[in-house]
């Protein structure tokens, strides 16, 4: 039933443009990683840090434009069964709106983990294609990378439960928005406030940022990043429990 | 299988203080073409919701096939229960071949089953166009496509002419019908009492959250007591005679008299007779189900 | 103007004021959220506060919120047969395009004065400096005023061809994202776009990106002429395609 219920949601994705949704999450966002790259003069590809240049354009432009985005998803995918009666004609299939949920989950969640790892690669790329002399720390990336991912996930499942409770897209849309906004500006803050909202944790999983004139390579909040994962999915998989017993 | 495909006990839904459905105690005969009546906010929509588990009750229990309704057994028994409910499903953005095919799969249907559905509701060359273009008939005809796909023993329709014409309409009474030949239960709510008179032969009237009746047609008619009518010589000497019965003239000059039983009758006959008045025809008023309707349900209305 | 009286009924309980006030409020308590939290002072008192709080707004949130609005502003139409009751009033096409871009601009205007407010707020209360903002920045945030009209235009222009709410959001933040990048490579030139009138306008006197730091007067010029062209010719051409287009269910 589970996957057929995913299959399903996929099938629903037909005509609600996801693909260029999903193209908005790779294409801007490799662009705004590589823009300040790109435009700055003192960029030299054989320094031996080149690649964190690279690394804070991108821990830069995924939180500036993730959370509208992944609120955009959700909100399309889910508004559709609000506007056609969906919820019921579901439950009346066995399935309940807890169960839908998830399978929302999964199908988006499959589509975010693609763009999100495809943007990563196309970075590293275009790196490569710059001229970056230097090795890629893969380590380093691969870690950035799934902790974005981890987060982007995060984000994503709180707008479908979000956009399931709140019929009026428009609240989802707006705290999306906030979220893009509070994302870039706790990357300015100490890192004790920055564990508050979930989008703070974008400037958690920083890879690399200035300090003082430099871009250096920072580490990475692993543990904090783990826990929003643990501590989101098990809110997320008892509030869709509460939705199967809610009533229609 | 048992007699009765449903049957609930003292089936009760409150909302904080107010009581939508009260101690309700269906039953619908296998096979059977059910009709649910009720004025608008009597609790037909609630009650079935109840009966697909879509709300749980605040006391009672429902018994589908024999076998208790409940959040645990609900996956089991909802594969064999069609059902459309309020405003018809089906996603605007997608074709209506989409979304018969998302029904497919949550149920693990084959296609043929799906083409029958189709047919039977004469939708197979609309199937390509997107919902959002679909007239209201239209969206009424898929909604019970996509109940009818699971081949299911229950059917459970709520107000299924609504936006159909005419010969829509007829098409919708003889699917029922053709249904119900080939033992499916239909359980039919509806506003067009003149549809539901010629479709059902079990009938539910519920008012105010209460069963007020619950039978065949014939019984509601005898249960509803209409007047006993009487055409005679001498109507005006006639109305006095019987004054004690509450005898009125009606509009075609006989004698009506309320609230009479078959003894009774026998004895106005019987007093007029005496009274030297002749007595030519004596008959009961042909009630019809808006009639009755309206009286069982004290006039509710739109 | 009845027609605006009767848009206005329609925003009865809606979510707009909530947006209104919260988007600028926000943005400048994340502005000043570094400088809170460390306890320290904006380095050039009043200069500082307004950049940090504007700086960023104009990149796309102010778009951003000016697309939601556009959204709120048009959902009810969208809702069941609405669409068809609106259309079929007697109300010319001229004068809805007109009404409802005047309540987006409106609204819009609003969260301008509320962004100043707040500015002002933060810098008195949070961080005690003294005399007032300079009133250069009470005339940046008239500007502004006017230079929103033409995203509102917009906003309104695409809340009504398009029933989604997201897909104007979307294109709200492309396109300012777009003008942004314009108005880095070619300048004034991009003053064509209503989203690079608002962005400019926002960062005029930061010196950030394109600004130099002073305001000039052919700055200005360039902004009121542009957003009043761009204003008329947006809803001009909204309001003949309302005309001519079918309703579509």
């Amino acid at each position: 039933m589970n996957t057929r219920a995913v299959v399903n949601e996929f099938a629903k994705m037909r005509h609600l443009r996801v693909g260029l949704v999903a193209a908005f999450m790779i294409v801007p966002i490799t662009g705004l990683s590589l823009f300040a790259v790109v435009t700055n003069p003192d960029f030299t590809p054989n320094a031996p840090d080149a690649w964190n240049a690279l690394l804070a354009g991108m821990s830069l432009g995924i939180p500036m434009l993730s959370p509208l985005l992944l609120a955009i998803l959700a909100s399309r995918q889910t508004d559709i069964d609000h506007t056609s009666n969906g919820w019921l004609m579901q439950s009346a299939s066995g399935l309940t709106p807890g169960g839908v949920c998830r399978a929302k989950l999964v199908a988006l969640g499959v589509v975010v983990t693609t763009t999100t790892i495809i943007t990563s690669l196309l970075v590293l790329i275009a790196g490569v294609f710059m001229g970056i002399t230097v090795a890629p720390p893969i380590g380093h990336w691969a870690g950035f990378t799934a902790c974005m991912l981890i987060i982007n996930l995060s984000v994503l499942a709180l707008h479908v439960l979000l956009s399931a409770k709140v019929e009026n897209q428009l609240v989802a849309l707006g705290i999306g928005a906030l979220g893009s906004i509070v994302a870039v500006f706790s990357q300015g803050l100490p890192a004790a406030a920055a564990h508050l909202t979930p989008w703070g944790y974008y400037a958690l999983a920083q890879a690399a940022g200035y300090e003082g004139a430099q871009i250096k390579a920072l580490p990475i909040s692993y543990p904090s990043i783990a826990a929003l994962g643990v501590l989101v999915a098990t809110i997320f998989l008892i509030l869709t429990y509460r939705f199967d017993r809610q009533e229609a | 299988m048992s007699s009765t495909i449903v049957s609930t006990d003292n089936l009760t839904k409150r909302y904080g203080q107010r009581t939508v459905v009260e101690n309700v105690n269906l039953r619908v005969p296998t096979g059977s073409v059910y009709g649910f009546l009720g004025p608008n906010g009597a609790g037909k929509s609630t009650t079935m919701k109840m009966l697909l588990s879509l709300i749980q009750p605040t006391s009672g229990e429902v018994h589908i096939m024999g076998r208790p309704m409940t959040r645990a057994t609900r996956r089991g028994l909802l594969g064999s229960i069609g059902s459309l409910i309020e405003a018809p499903p089906g996603y605007p953005h997608l074709t209506g071949a989409e979304n018969m095919r998302l029904v497919q799969r949550l149920l693990g249907l084959n296609s043929q089953q799906i083409d029958e559905a189709v047919r039977a509701v004469r939708l197979q060359d609309q199937l390509d166009k997107k919902v959002r273009n679909y007239s209201l008939g239209m969206k009424q005809r898929l909604g019970i496509a996509m109940a009818l796909a699971r081949q299911p023993q229950l059917l459970i329709l709520d107000e299924p002419t609504n936006g159909l014409d005419p010969a829509g309409i007829e098409e919708m009474r003889d699917l029922l019908r053709h249904l119900a030949s080939n033992g499916v239960t239909v359980m039919v709510s509806s506003h067009l009492l003149g549809e539901i008179d010629k479709t059902a032969n079990v009938l539910g009237i519920l008012s105010e959250g209460r069963m007020v009746f619950q039978g065949g047609r014939a019984e509601l008619m005898t249960a509803s007591n209409p007047d006993v009518l009487v055409a005679c010589s001498h109507p005006v000497e006639a109305v006095s005679t019987l004054r004690s019965f509450g005898a009125r003239q009606n509009a075609a000059g006989e004698v009506a008299v309320s609230g009479v039983d078959d003894a009774r009758t026998a004895g106005i006959v019987a007093a007029l007779v005496g009274e030297g008045i002749g007595v030519f025809g004596v008959r009961r008023e042909e009630q019809t189900l808006e009639d009755v309707f309206r009286n069982l349900t004290a006039g509710g209305g739109l | 103007m009845g027609t605006i009286n009767v848009e206005l009924i329609k925003l009865k309980r809606s979510l707009a004021w909530p947006v209104v006030v919260l988007l600028p409020v926000v943005l400048v308590l994340a502005g000043a959220a570094t400088q809170l939290a460390n306890g320290s002072q904006p380095q050039e008192g009043w200069k500082t506060v307004w950049i940090q709080s504007v700086g960023f707004y104009g990149l796309f949130p102010l778009a951003l919120g000016i697309a939601i609005l556009g959204s709120l502003v048009w959902r009810v139409e969208h809702r069941g047969t609405n669409w068809n009751a609106l259309m079929s009033g007697p109300t010319s096409s001229r004068r809805i395009a007109v009404a409802k871009a005047s309540v987006v601009a409106g609204l819009a205007a609003v969260m301008q004065i509320v962004l100043l407010v707040a500015v002002i707020i933060i810098g008195k209360v949070a961080f005690n400096l003294p005399g007032m903002l300079p009133s250069e920045y009470l005339g940046i945030t008239g500007l502004l005023i006017v230079a929103t009209v033409p995203v509102a235009a917009a906003q309104s222009a695409l809340s009504m061809f398009l029933r989604s709410f997201a897909a104007p959001v979307a294109v709200a933040l492309v396109a300012a994202g777009v003008s942004t990048a314009a108005l880095m490579a070619v300048g004034n030139f991009a003053l064509i776009s209503p989203y690079g009138i608002a962005t400019r306008t926002a960062l005029l006197g930061t010196g950030m990106f394109v600004d130099a730091g002073t305001v000039t007067g052919a700055d200005v010029v360039g902004i009121l002429g542009s957003s009043a062209i761009l204003a008329t010719t947006i809803i001009a051409v909204t309001a003949v395609i309302l005309e001519r287009r079918d309703t579509r269910i």
